[in-house]
């Protein structure tokens, strides 16, 4: 699943890298994948991006790791829990929102790292491209038919 | 002016519009003379998810 995850954000960020500002083909913040952290609890995130730059003599690498709450795997998993519905809204289609929402703050930090520190309109508007774009690709579509034939599979139970 | 309906936009209309979006607040950083720091988290809470959706409708 990380695997999936890494290829999914990584596919994304690269359709729309350098695309917004066409008269900037190389945004100085620009980085070449951006790492997936992983799944960690949370009590207050769905999603979380990391940025950062490190500077190696002259050259600034600019690191980018999103990570996203570990009950979304939980979800996708369909591991009970002892509350009733307690992952529920952790489900398929939120998690393709804020995978949406994490790779908008990447792209955008690409401008400049200032510009990620807020929510902007900008930002509302690209999750929602992304979002859209992420429904076509093959893995997600893939992970919807996984949800489906699971609730099959538990029907026939 | 009639008001261009949000759907009839083009994808290459709507990144447009994210362009000049982060243009004008790029321009604001600017004049604000903020260094940019080392390192930014951000988070997507629910309140940011359930904030955007219902200015969606």
């Amino acid at each position: 699943m990380k695997e999936l995850i890494a290829h999914l954000i990584n596919r994304a960020y690269q359709v729309y890298q350098g695309k917004l500002i066409p008269e900037i083909s190389q945004p100085a913040n620009i980085s070449y994948f951006l790492e997936f952290g992983g799944f960690q609890l949370s009590y207050n995130w769905y999603g979380r991006s990391r940025l950062s730059k490190e500077l190696v003599g002259n050259l600034t690498i600019y690191k980018k790791v999103i990570h996203l709450d570990s009950r979304f795997l939980y979800q996708l998993a369909k591991l009970e829990s002892s509350y009733s519905n307690y992952h529920s809204e952790y489900n398929l289609s939120r998690l393709i929102h804020t995978i949406a929402h994490e790779v908008a703050h990447c792209v955008i930090s690409d401008y400049g790292l200032l510009l990620v520190e807020e929510h902007s309109e900008a930002h509302e508007k690209l999750t929602e491209e992304i979002e859209k774009f992420l429904g076509n690709t093959p893995e997600v579509q893939e992970l919807e038919k996984l949800q489906t034939n699971h609730k099959k599979a538990r029907k026939v139970r | 002016m009639p008001r261009i309906d949000k759907k009839q936009l083009s994808e290459k209309q709507r990144l447009h519009q994210i362009s000049q979006l982060i243009k004008k607040d790029l321009t604001n950083l600017k004049k604000s003379k903020r260094e940019e720091p080392n390192t930014v988290e951000v988070i997507c809470t629910p309140h940011d998810i359930f904030h955007s959706k219902r200015k969606r409708k």
